[in-house]
């Protein structure tokens, strides 16, 4: 499933095109963002890949307000599925959120 | 004293943030640099930013303001010290018709305003690439440019007034709704381009225009960069201003031969010219004469719709796009980085500076694909490159400096609309040595001491 | 925010126990067809995911949650007991009834907006829960069961059309089922199949597209013609069809005050006109923040008593 993820994300170039679309972005924090929802996927998955465990309530708190609208997804020049991703990724979360948070 | 409380105090807690994530979405940009922050505060007002400057400045810490964090030069990334992200400061606040302004805060994002004033029939005619996400404060603060250079130059020529805070804390108001304007020295064309070194830029005055009546677009391929200025040069001889004038060399128009229908191949130009409804035929014709002389294959759409509906600027909005799926077609799921250059010449340099990147990029083994705002001599030359592959690095920063060095022997300059931030330092000392004008960096430095004494505005950043 | 892991465990729990994201029974919630004559027999099977009718109390339940959302992560253990508390019978007593009662006429308007124009049959028995929530969260492999469940049911009945009431329910079936299950079901929403007359309905609307209509299945359009021929007054604001934004429903369990303030943003773009959903969680949640909205499918009816 991460190498899945990985190679619909690591497309991503930061541009922020997606940012102004997403409903959420009124929070101001990049994790309420699409272009932040991503990447802390991202910082996630390098740092487990490198053994270690990444503790931010605001991670899980970004991916689990994401309402999968999709608002973002037509936008991205790098043809990301934003939403796709951060759905997937919440899988993974489900399990591990009480050692995420605490 | 604790910082965070402290800051806290001012902003209220919700605004200030030091989760790990937070920190690091906040120390990243569009060219995959990643610095370090301890803090990322989100102020609401101008009263805040000043508190939280007359603070740092007491207590000597780095603040480092940001917008989209879009910027293709470094310039936004923190070192330690705080982050002052302006995107809750984001009010429309007032649209003048009769006085021809907008009054925004800073982290309102272009296309909001485009949009605000799009209702009106009106337009902000700076539309760099990144419209969708890059912010006021951040646009003014990197001397923002688009498409249409050639006619309505970049940010610099529309900037009224702004709203600034010092390095102390200090609340300024420079310029004024006005259009002429004699105030001393010119500081609020000093702040626009110095990459939030200056000042925090809280609130502008932009100056708007009526949205054009209609747009005539034409498309030619050409043989070579050569056939393509000459068509450059008629379109100039026959007094036409065109608002848009891009060029698209040969291998990015192979590249995008999908995207848009095209009979032949060869370098493009998309030229797109402003008018009344009424003159539309007449232009449409003109233009395609001039076009025909020389090109191998001419498209002209009479209006913004047909235009849409052919899909003439399909291949223009696709450059970007394209680099980015040639990238992951080479690079796969490792990090890579689409790296966007910007230099300008004089326009008639444009054909041989054109020969010459090719000529490096094949030097260095980089596809490169070349895009440019002709109008004004703006050339985007572009490659991609693997992050963690250091010798690939290495050679795209000899890249780089090398297509700097090919604009400066041409009579041009490092940066058109970008800026330097960290990545063209190097290259803002070889262009005024190149001049000889090394003192100028000198002065430039002088400035900076003078608005920023203890260096704790994003410190390391333009000189 | 809730603990997702919290809702998603409970969520998962009692569809696979029960069929149903509140661990109650359908024929407890699904009662709109018994004032109606419905047939048994037909070529589309009305199939409605039980999203009309359990809205009005996962609405309910919402604000409760409300009140939970900001209390820290060590009240969870008392918030786990609170959730089992708030079972069916308590939320029962706690939905407006004249919720339940509007949830019942949208369901029979739009068996009726069918009836008129295809061959339409339901059987109460096959309609179940469609298990989007679950998707939603992230758990593939229990939404993946229920799915297998829902299918096997549909097939044993030799199933091969349905038409759908909400865009969730017709999302999960046309596109997500196909993906986890082996169904090959032709479906519908029901808006697509729908010919609807012209009607006497005075004052403007402005629509609101959900989402799964607007960008996932690309039907804003036709919804829009179907509304031309009642002779219907209707506006798109900026961000409609494709570029429709969301009610923040989506949310709603998780955190209900990041959920409300994403449906102010909404009601801000629609203005003040009387707005047209076409989902049970866009109305409900555009509601909450006292927007003035009303079911697509009952202005597209004439003898509706409660469309105006
Ligand atoms: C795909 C892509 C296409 C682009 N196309 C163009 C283009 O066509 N033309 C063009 O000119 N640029 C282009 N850019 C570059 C960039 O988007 C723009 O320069 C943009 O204006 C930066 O805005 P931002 O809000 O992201 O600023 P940031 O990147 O956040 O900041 C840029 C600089 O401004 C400073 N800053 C930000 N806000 C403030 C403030 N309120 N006060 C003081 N300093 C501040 C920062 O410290 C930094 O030095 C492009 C970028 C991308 C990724
Ligand atoms: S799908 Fe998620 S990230 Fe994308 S716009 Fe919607 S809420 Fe934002
Ligand atoms: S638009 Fe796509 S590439 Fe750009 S930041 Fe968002 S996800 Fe990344």
């Amino acid at each position: 499933m991460v190498v899945d993820l990985l190679k619909n994300i690591s497309k991503c170039s930061f541009c922020g095109f997606c940012e102004i679309s997403c409903p959420t972005r009124f929070l101001a924090k990049r994790n309420y963002t699409p272009r932040g929802r991503i990447n802390s996927i991202i910082v996630f998955v390098d740092l487990e890949a490198k053994g270690e465990s990444l503790k931010s309530e605001e991670m899980l708190k970004g991916i689990f307000t994401c309402l999968g609208c999709g608002a973002c997804k037509i936008h991205c020049p790098a043809g990301v599925d934003i939403p796709e991703a951060v759905r997937s990724f919440k899988a993974k979360l489900n399990k591990n959120s009480r050692k995420v948070i605490e | 004293m604790d910082i965070v409380q402290e800051i806290s105090r001012i902003v209220g807690k919700e605004n200030v943030s030091k989760d790990p994530v937070v920190l690091q979405l906040h120390s990243m940009d569009a060219i995959k640099k990643s610095g370090k922050t301890n803090l990322v505060v989100f102020p609401e007002n101008t009263e805040q930013v000043s508190k939280i400057m007359k603070f740092c400045y007491e207590n000597e810490i780095k603040v480092y303001p940001q917008g989209s964090s879009t910027e293709l030069s470094g310039s936004s990334i923190p070192e330690d010290g705080l982050v002052l992200n302006l995107s809750k400061m984001n009010k429309i606040e007032d649209i003048s018709i009769l006085d021809g302004y907008v009054i925004t805060q800073a982290g309102a994002k272009l296309l909001e305003i485009e949009e605000k004033l799009n209702d009106l029939g009106f337009t902000f005619p700076i539309d760099p690439g990144s419209l969708r996400a890059a912010t006021v404060g951040g646009a003014i603060n990197t001397g923002a440019g688009g498409m249409k250079g050639a006619k309505y130059g970049t940010i610099v020529d529309w900037v009224l007034g702004l709203e600034i805070v010092t390095a102390d804390g200090r609340i300024l108001n420079i310029g004024s709704k006005t259009l002429k304007c004699r105030q001393g020295y010119y500081l609020t064309k000093l702040i626009v381009g110095s990459e939030g070194t200056l000042a925090i830029v809280t609130r502008a005055i932009l100056k708007i225009v009526p949205m054009p009546e209609n747009m005539v677009y034409g498309v030619g391929i050409f043989r070579s960069p050569e056939d393509a200025m000459e068509a450059v040069l008629e379109i100039k001889k026959a007094k036409i201003l065109p608002a848009v004038l891009e060029f698209l060399d040969s291998d990015l128009v192979k590249a995008g031969r999908d995207i848009v229908q095209l009979k032949e191949e060869g370098d493009m130009l998309l030229v797109g010219i402003e008018c009344n409804f009424e003159a539309r035929d007449r232009i449409a014709e003109n233009l395609k004469e001039i076009l025909r002389k020389n090109a191998l294959d001419v498209e002209v759409a009479k209006t913004t719709k047909e235009a849409e509906e052919r899909n003439l600027l399909g291949l223009r909005r696709a450059f970007y796009p394209l680099a980015l799926k040639l990238a992951s077609q080479d690079f796969g799921n490792k990090k890579h980085l689409v790296l966007i250059e910007d230099i300008a010449v004089p326009v008639s340099k444009l054909p041989r500076v054109v020969k010459d990147i090719k000529a490096c990029a094949a030097k260095y083994g980089f596809r490169v694909l070349i895009a440019g705002h002709v109008g004004d001599g703006n050339l985007h030359p572009t490659i991609w490159t693997l992050l963690d592959d250091s010798e690939m690095m290495e050679r795209a920063e000899k890249f780089y400096m090398d297509v700097m060095k090919i604009a400066l022997e041409n009579e041009g300059t490092i940066s058109a609309e970008h800026g330097i931030g960290v990545m063209k330092k190097k290259g803002l000392e070889m262009e005024m040595s190149y001049r000889k004008s090394e003192y100028a960096l000198e002065l430039m430095r002088k400035i900076k001491s003078i608005f920023d004494p203890k260096n704790i505005l994003n410190p390391g950043k333009v000189i | 925010m809730i603990d997702p892991s919290l809702i998603v465990d409970l969520l998962s729990k009692n569809v696979l126990e029960t069929g149903n994201p509140l661990g109650v029974s359908n024929e407890k919630i699904n009662n709109w067809w018994k004032e109606t004559k419905i047939k048994s027999r037909g070529e589309w099977l009305f199939f409605t995911g039980m999203l009309y009718q359990l809205t009005p109390y996962i609405e309910s339940l919402v604000s409760y949650l409300e009140k939970f959302e900001n209390s820290k992560i060590q009240s969870i253990l008392k918030f786990a007991r609170y959730f089992r508390f708030l079972a069916f019978p308590t939320l029962k007593l706690v939905t407006p009834k004249r919720s339940v009662e509007e949830s019942n006429e949208i369901l029979k308007n739009i068996y009726s907006l069918l009836d008129s124009s295809v061959e339409v049959f339901y059987i109460p028995e096959l309609d179940t829960y469609n298990g989007i929530l679950l998707y939603d969260y992230g758990d593939d492999e229990s939404f993946a069961t229920h799915a297998k469940f829902v299918v096997k049911k549909l097939k044993e009945a030799n199933i091969k059309k349905i038409v759908t009431a909400d865009p969730h329910t017709t999302y999960a079936l046309k596109v997500l089922y196909p993906k986890f299950t082996d169904a090959d079901f032709e479906v519908r929403s029901y808006l697509e199949l729908i010919n609807p007359k012209k009607v006497s309905k005075n004052g403007e609307f402005v629509i609101h597209d959900p989402c799964y209509y607007g960008r996932y299945l690309e039907i804003s359009d036709l919804v829009r013609e179907k509304l031309k021929k009642t002779g219907i007054n209707y506006k798109d604001v900026r961000y409609s069809k494709k570029l429709t934004n969301c009610c923040g429903g989506p949310i709603e369990a998780l955190t209900p005050k990041i959920s409300k303030a994403v449906a102010e943003l909404r009601a801000k773009e629609l203005g003040n006109s009387k707005i047209l959903t076409m989902c049970p969680i866009c109305l409900a949640n555009l509601r909450r923040v006292n927007v003035d909205a009303i079911d697509i499918s009952l202005v597209l009816c004439n003898e509706s008593g409660r469309a105006e």
